[in-house]
């Protein structure tokens, strides 16, 4: 089975969820979560496409039956109703730990933690005991 | 076939072999070096934080292949097969260098106690723990050449848990960071004595190559400008510069073979699958400790000692939560820990106990798996929230405390699975002994302590609870050092008994693996091993 263009949709919807945007960051999608992901059900993930397909159709069936509109197309608050009752779903777990992956990877998720330091390491060499070196109190 | 002479084949390009191959070469001797992985560069090694020895989500940077599966051997007696980068597998890289390419390079001694801990404890029942027959000053000469040799950074006069050193360490400590000095604020509060980390990790140039850039990829990957001292570009390359020592890489040993108490050879698979033998006087074994078990195993040797007591660390560790931002993306982040619950913790009836320190500058993507509080939800903005406005406000304390072994922690040959070449593969079964758990759960207690009393607001990380399998990088114990055959596999020269010419220089003769990592003791007895065959040969 292959992933289209609606499966793709309600992925990237689902993980603007799993990792939603804000105005000083952006969520999955802008930070490439999913298009790694993507890249990685063609390789790592490969054996995980079928159950993907299956679980991305389930979601936007669902979200047809509840307010008769594909999951994409629905208001973030509906969009996390709709997952809320996936939390037991073990499935959706790992898709939630697929993209918290992916974006705590990205040049995004990087940045906002400020994974490396602001200010560059100091050009001094250090003391014999260590001190008084690197530290910025 | 080809058919070549040496005077010595070491098996295992490793932490061990490394120092054997430097030590045997520098004494003239003509040495055939074998190893299953290849030499890779720092790109090649890669910055990938879902595959590196870390964090192996998917694949790891620095092997083993996929070529080398494993056995593991459930409680309930059913079986699954592994990957090298999946659970269970209990991996060390696999490369020239070994572990040593990627490790972080805690270069710690032993405790004098470590090597007498049945002797100060006594031996709880079904565990298998015993005294080495060498003792802290069998080692303490040939610590002080390898931290020379390799390149070490600490302080010797803050060693306050061990005698006094002969020699400092070659290289003052590395810079404190951030986060050390708030533990060891904390540390001075509960009257806790701490000490700089002895780091194989340049703090100044040494050796001709450059001091650390404190870059934030330390532990896990390989180091960008070559600060970091493993046995591939210190040991290794003085061995190889002598040009009395042959490496040879992606080969694979299948046997050791025998005639009599004599090692006469080595068949080994070439990197074009070639079967290739070679003979020689003295074979040193030094493949880590579920392979060199294996391979003994392989070989007909049918000592019931031969992977038993497999042992590596459990680990503790907790993260605390700090008002302001304590973190300075200064690597290589370990700066400062404490040996003062290493031993003597009699009183709180607990077996040993380990070593605390701040840890390695943790990658995003394994802060988020493993270290945010059970609390926060794993999706939506609160998320994604909180790793933004606290990742900086976190810092851990972890240790390796003292396993205690057992003897059905064990490395057997599985009777089915084969690797690639159609050798038998290890299976792996057993755990390490429960008292294990309770050692650990103490120390735990300590960790948080610290991290309050450095005025962390909250805390979290569970104790373990259950015995697991210990092993993976710090694997050792299972070709134990002694001086009975019936309760040993090597002598103390490390020579296999029965043998004459069989030695062995991995962790696999450590017969307790202490509170610490042990590397340094790996290689400090590999070079007393080593000059032993110079002796003998």
């Amino acid at each position: 089975m292959s992933l289209f263009p609606q499966h793709i949709a309600t992925l990237n919807a689902i993980a603007d969820r799993i990792v939603p945007p804000d105005d000083d960051s952006p969520g999955a999608v802008a930070a490439g979560a999913t298009d790694a992901l993507l890249a990685m059900l063609d390789g790592d993930l490969a054996s995980l496409k079928n159950e993907y397909a299956l679980f991305l159709a389930q979601v936007d069936m669902e979200a047809q039956v509840a307010f008769g509109k594909t999951f994409a197309t629905l208001d973030a608050e509906k969009q996390d109703l709709l997952l809320n009752s996936f939390q037991m779903s073990a499935f959706f777990r790992m898709l939630v730990e697929h993209v918290q992956e992916q974006y705590w990877v990205s040049e995004a998720g990087i940045q906002l933690v400020g994974f490396e330091p602001s200010t560059p390491c100091p050009p001094e060499r250090p003391s014999k005991d260590g001190r008084g070196l690197g530290v910025r109190a | 076939m080809s058919n070549t002479h040496y005077d010595i084949i070491i098996i295992g390009a490793g932490a061990g072999g490394g120092v054997a191959a430097d030590v045997l070469t520098a004494a003239g001797k003509r040495v055939l070096l074998i190893e299953r992985g290849r030499t890779q560069t720092f790109d090649e090694t890669g910055r990938d934080h879902l595959r590196n020895q870390r964090l192996s989500q998917y694949g790891h940077n620095a092997g083993p292949s996929n070529d080398h599966p494993r056995v593991v051997e459930h409680a309930n007696g059913s079986t699954r097969i592994v990957l090298p980068w999946q659970d269970g597998y209990q991996a060390n890289a696999a490369a020239v260098g070994g572990g040593t390419l990627v490790y972080g390079g805690q270069a710690w001694r032993f405790h004098p106690l470590d090597f007498k801990m049945a002797s100060t404890y006594g031996v709880p029942e079904g565990s298998s723990l015993a005294d080495w027959p060498i003792s802290y000053d069998d080692l303490a000469p040939h610590y002080e050449a390898v931290e020379h040799a390799l390149g070490v950074a600490g302080d010797a006069n803050t060693m306050t848990h061990l005698p006094t050193y002969v020699r400092d360490y070659p290289m003052p400590p590395q810079p404190l960071t951030r986060p050390g000095a708030v533990h060891r604020r904390g540390a001075a509060q509960l009257g806790w004595h701490t000490l700089p980390v002895p780091l194989a990790i340049n703090s100044v140039p040494y050796q001709g190559r450059p001091a650390c850039v404190r870059c934030q990829h330390c532990v896990g990957f390989a180091c960008p400008v070559d600060a970091k001292n493993g046995s591939q570009n210190t040991f290794i390359a003085r061995a190889l510069a002598s040009g009395k020592c042959d490496l040879v890489t992606e080969a694979m040993v299948e046997k050791i073979h025998m005639r009599d108490d004599h090692a006469t050879g080595v068949t080994y698979f070439d990197s074009l699958d070639r079967r290739v033998s070679a003979e020689v006087e003295v074979i040193v074994v030094a493949a880590g400790a579920v392979e060199t078990a294996r391979l003994l195993l392989h070989s007909g040797f049918t000592n019931d000692d031969i992977g038993r007591h497999l042992q590596g660390h459990v680990y503790v560790g907790a993260t605390g939560l700090f008002d302001e931002e304590i973190y300075d993306g200064l690597g290589p982040g370990v700066t400062t820990a404490t040996a003062r619950w290493s031993h003597g913790n009699e009183n709180e009836n607990v077996i040993g106990g380990g070593m605390l320190a701040d840890d390695f500058i943790i990658l995003p993507a394994i802060f988020w798996k493993r270290e945010m509080p059970p609390d926060v939800p794993r999706w939506g903005a609160a998320a994604k929230h909180w790793m933004r406005d606290n990742y900086r406000r976190t810092a851990q304390i972890k240790g390796p405390i003292q396993d205690i072994p057992s003897p059905h922690a064990r490395v057997t040959v599985d009777p089915t699975v084969k690797d690639r070449w159609g050798t038998p593969v290890a299976r792996l079964s057993g755990t390490t002994h429960a008292e294990s758990i309770r050692t650990a759960q103490f120390l735990h207690a300590k960790a948080v302590e610290w991290l309050e009393a450095s005025g962390a607001t909250k805390v979290w990380g569970d104790p373990p609870s259950v015995p697991g399998l210990s092993g993976g990088q710090h694997q050792a114990g299972t070709c134990r050092m002694g001086d009975d055959p019936a309760e040993s596999v090597v002598d103390p020269s490390c020579r296999v008994h029965g043998t004459d010419n069989l030695y062995i220089a991995d962790g696999s003769v450590h017969v307790t693996n202490g509170g610490f990592n042990p590397f340094l003791t790996i290689m400090a007895n590999a070079h007393r091993t080593a000059e032993g065959i110079v002796r003998s040969w």
